[in-house]
């Protein structure tokens, strides 16, 4: 980056810009706590720079200034992914754009909102409320994650079985693309804003949403099914997720999952020993009530057990996912998408794979369409162990493989996720995604590195071959403390 | 089951946090700075590669300064998906700062005065009840009365403060009028020694709880009742710890108390025709699960109509008072202090109430320095305006 585009973004935006070595280390990781030596090949994770624009104008200056110099433009707000999403992998201008927060407007005729993509979810949900409204879907990470960092992801998440995808519930997008032209996105623009989903940054950044919005629930209620299996478990998903009233949160949990909620006081020692799916309805008294009639139907035909004397309580955990870590203090694991309809051959599969393998893994999942869930299967590591936790990220690619078997793909892409392309893309989808990224971004500085292609250290075939022989290395070196 | 925090050890809990972010976004000095090394997870982000991965050349005066910058209000705690008790963390944190050398001056004063007055002024401590003469007529029982039913313990701030012994004033006057047997521990009342715990001098605070504890325990008073936030928090949530016993004494913050007393009829409050708000203390609120009294109280009083912050309860937003930051970086203190007063303000209320004296020192002074047409007291203070003949 040279002198002269520090001074342009210094002069502009004053403090909200820094070149402090001290400040960038911060934004060098999102989650994933991936060691330098593996990080420092593949991609230049410190930023140049980093600007927290406060308006869309400042937003488009820096991405003209940037585009001047073709200096990549990464942008960032909850950095609450795992996959390098967010973290620059060429260096460069790190755009925060958490300043872009706050509710601007809120049209109660209409049920929208317009919001600044800085905003978190559980911030907006609180404005809202206030208001008697309430957002159509979040993500687990909420309190963390932000609007348009959400949109940016594939944007499932509590609520999404009911209501669908983040961006059905986006009437216009306010946009600046690498040109540094500021849009307004919608469904009928020529770039629509669909466009903008899951594209990770990579096509323009938001800066502000209308999202349609609900009233605020009149009712909630929430059930806990306890299934004697995965089998059970399955077909009491299955049901529940084809039902015409959906509940607005239908998220599962295997034993290990549960085992180890219980071990820290957050579920029972039934809970423990039970592949559970809580059931979680609002809406009127009537539709709730209709809810609870239907959870109590599944249950008979299930032949699960009722089990909801602690379903209030894992909802109100519902953010504590991270928990799961406490007995790491690391955590490895593998997030998919996958047919709801195969999830029981799969965690017979992982169960074989933990009966080999002894790593302790748990598995949970939210059920966001009638037919896929996001799927989660984790294990406890310990990074300060480089050998084992290095073995571990090669375990997560055995898992991933696992899934593979069934139909699952990886939940969001970033850097680390590359060598997957071909799992969740087909051909044709990548070259339209490819074709949308030259047409907007031609000169590629938008979140470079991120989704479309897999760099040297990560082609599937060298990533595979690497994982495959790090995997074998367990056979007579496990390290410290075995990931 | 439970839904608490947990808390292993400084490195170990570095480890376990999964840097998501979610103490990020209620954090007052986050959204006062707005960088990512001033959020709880950039914070404790850093302490991992120090502390648990060895890296000390990491441990650099601007990440000391951040450490200090933080109001312990527990938020990041509330929200934090690894259940990890953050505010234990910061004390553990404060306290490898001080031991290398990087705490703030302000630090050292406080912990030396601490020892020195057993009080956070320089005053001498035998001085602790010159508000009561405030008062027209000093209560008999006011200093140390053998036997008393209710031991009030007034704390640092209301003993020396001029403006925070109105607080006082209205408490006992309270107590008189509902004849409660009540008296004070006088000159023998340390410091409750929660400054120490922000000051990263844990340790010095069982001195201070054993010292309390047996003064009030010899007075044989069974109730301690307390007007200050932090003061409430220490005695009933620190010093069983730091002791490691039941310390044998009902403590009550006041306003659990004064609820008691309007629901026996001993008081009885007039009308006031005001309309107010109610900031939550963060000791009392969020960390010491008291928000229902001090609202019963205000809600008791006929005329008073009361309407809530934008951010209340659980998520009240702190006033910038707490965690020493005074003493680290007073512009920043003052900062948070001038958003929340803009807060109480868009209620449209004229009083602002809280119950906590280091609440009202900050967000009264945020009310002059912003020119916010907002009077700031404590509950006590209104219900003796309402209870007053």
């Amino acid at each position: 980056m040279s002198a002269k585009l520090w001074q342009q973004l210094t002069d502009s935006l004053g403090e909200r810009a820094t070149t402090d070595l001290f400040e960038r280390r911060f934004y060098e990781r999102d989650l994933g706590p991936v060691p330098d030596f593996l990080v420092n090949n593949i991609a230049k994770p410190m930023p140049d720079i980093i600007v927290r624009p406060k308006t869309v104008e400042e937003m488009a200056e820096i991405v003209r200034a940037a585009g001047i110099e073709h200096v990549p433009v990464t942008p960032r707000a909850g950095g609450s992914t795992v996959y390098f999403n967010s973290v620059c992998a060429r260096q460069g201008v790190l755009a925060d754009l958490n300043a872009l927060e706050g509710v601007r407007s809120i049209d109660k005729d209409a049920n929208t909102v317009r919001v600044g993509a800085g905003t978190t979810w559980s911030s907006l949900e609180r404005a809202l409320n206030r208001e008697g409204l309430a957002v159509l879907s979040y993500p687990s990470s909420a309190p963390a994650a932000s609007v348009g960092g959400w949109l940016a992801m594939k944007g499932y998440g509590i609520g999404s079985l009911r209501y669908g995808q983040m961006v059905y519930h986006v009437d216009a997008a306010q946009t600046v693309l690498a040109d540094g032209s500021i849009h307004e996105l919608t469904k009928t623009t020529d770039v629509p804003v669909s466009w903008m989903a899951a594209a990770e940054g990579t096509l323009g950044i938001m800066t502000e949403l209308t999202l349609k919005v609900r009233p605020c629930p009149e009712a909630e209620w929430h059930g806990l099914a306890e299934c004697k299996d995965a089998v059970s478990m399955q077909a009491f998903i299955e049901q529940a997720a084809e039902a015409s009233d959906k509940p607005f949160n239908l998220h599962f949990s295997d034993p290990g999952c549960n085992a180890l909620r219980h071990r820290h006081g957050l579920a029972s020692e039934r809970a423990a020993k039970s592949f559970t799916v809580a059931y979680d309805v609002d809406g009127t008294k009537l539709q709730v009530d209709t809810a609870a009639n239907q959870f109590n139907q599944l249950l008979v035909m299930t032949g699960a057990v009722d089990m909801s004397e602690e379903a209030k309580e894992e909802w109100q955990h519902r953010f504590f996912s991270l928990l799961l870590k406490r007995e790491g203090p690391s955590l490895l694991g593998a997030e998919m998408w996958m047919p709801i309809n195969k999830l029981a051959a799969y965690l017979k599969d992982i169960n074989n794979y933990e009966a080999k393998n002894k790593l302790g893994l748990k598995t949970y999942g939210h059920v966001v369409t009638p037919k896929y869930a996001m799927v989660m299967t984790m294990f406890n590591a310990d990074e300060r162990n480089t050998v084992g936790y290095v073995q571990g990220l090669a375990l997560v690619k055995k898992i991933h493989d696992i899934g593979a078997r069934y139909g699952g793909s990886p939940y969001g892409i970033g850097l680390w996720n590359t060598p997957y392309l071909s799992r969740c893309y087909t051909s044709t989808q990548l070259a339209e995604l490819k074709r949308r990224k030259k047409m907007l971004d031609p000169q590629n500085i938008m979140n470079p590195g991120k989704l479309y292609q897999a760099p040297l250290f990560l082609n599937p075939v060298l990533f595979g071959i690497g994982m495959d022989v790090l995997v074998a290395t367990r056979s007579f070196y496990q390290g410290r403390n075995n990931a | 089951m439970s839904s608490g925090s947990f808390y292993k050890t400084l490195t170990e809990e570095s480890l376990i946090c999964g840097r998501c972010g979610s103490c990020r976004y209620e954090c007052p000095i986050y959204k006062e700075l707005g960088w990512e090394s001033s959020t709880p997870r950039g914070k404790i982000s850093l302490t991992r590669e120090i502390f648990a991965k060895g890296q000390k050349q990491l441990l650099t005066p601007e990440y000391a300064k951040r450490v200090t910058q933080c109001t312990m209000c527990g938020a990041c705690t509330k929200n934090c998906a690894s259940r990890i008790d953050i505010q234990a963390f910061w004390q553990d944190l404060r306290g490898e700062i001080a031991a290398a050398g990087m705490a703030p001056q302000g630090y050292k004063a406080i912990v030396d005065n601490l020892k020195a007055k057993k009080n956070i002024t320089n005053f001498d401590n035998v001085t602790r009840l010159d508000w009561a003469e405030d008062m027209d007529e000093v209560p008999e029982n006011l200093d140390q009365e053998p036997g008393a039913e209710v031991l009030y313990f007034v704390g640092c701030v209301s003993s020396f403060f001029p403006r925070a012994a109105q607080i006082p004033v209205a408490v006992v006057q309270l107590l008189q009028k509902a004849e409660v047997n009540f008296t004070t521990m006088g000159g023998d009342e340390w410091c409750c020694g929660f400054p120490l715990l922000a000051a990263g001098a844990a340790s010095e605070i069982k001195e201070f709880a054993r010292h309390n504890v047996d003064t009030v325990l010899e007075m044989g008073t069974k109730i301690l009742i307390t007007s200050c936030s932090s003061c409430y928090h220490t005695w009933s949530h620190v010093y069983p710890t730091v002791l490691g016993e039941d310390i044998g004494i009902k403590v009550m913050h006041v306003t659990e108390y004064l609820a008691e007393l309007l629901n026996e009829g001993k008081l009885v409050p007039n009308e006031l025709d005001e309309t107010v708000t109610y900031h939550d203390p963060c000791d009392l609120g969020r960390n010491g699960g008291i928000f229902d009294a001090p609202r019963q109280i205000i809600k008791s009083i006929p005329g008073v109509t009361f309407v809530e912050m934008a951010t209340n309860g659980m998520d009240s937003t702190c006033c910038g008072g707490g965690g020493n930051l005074q003493s680290a970086d007073p512009a920043l203190a003052d900062a948070i202090a001038g958003k929340r007063i803009k807060e109480a303000a868009e209620t449209g209320a004229t009083i602002v109430l809280s119950a906590c004296q280091q609440c009202e020192q900050m967000l009264e002074k945020a009310a002059r320095s912003t020119k916010q047409r907002l009077q700031v007291m404590d509950v006590t203070e209104l219900l003796w305006m309402a209870v007053e003949d």
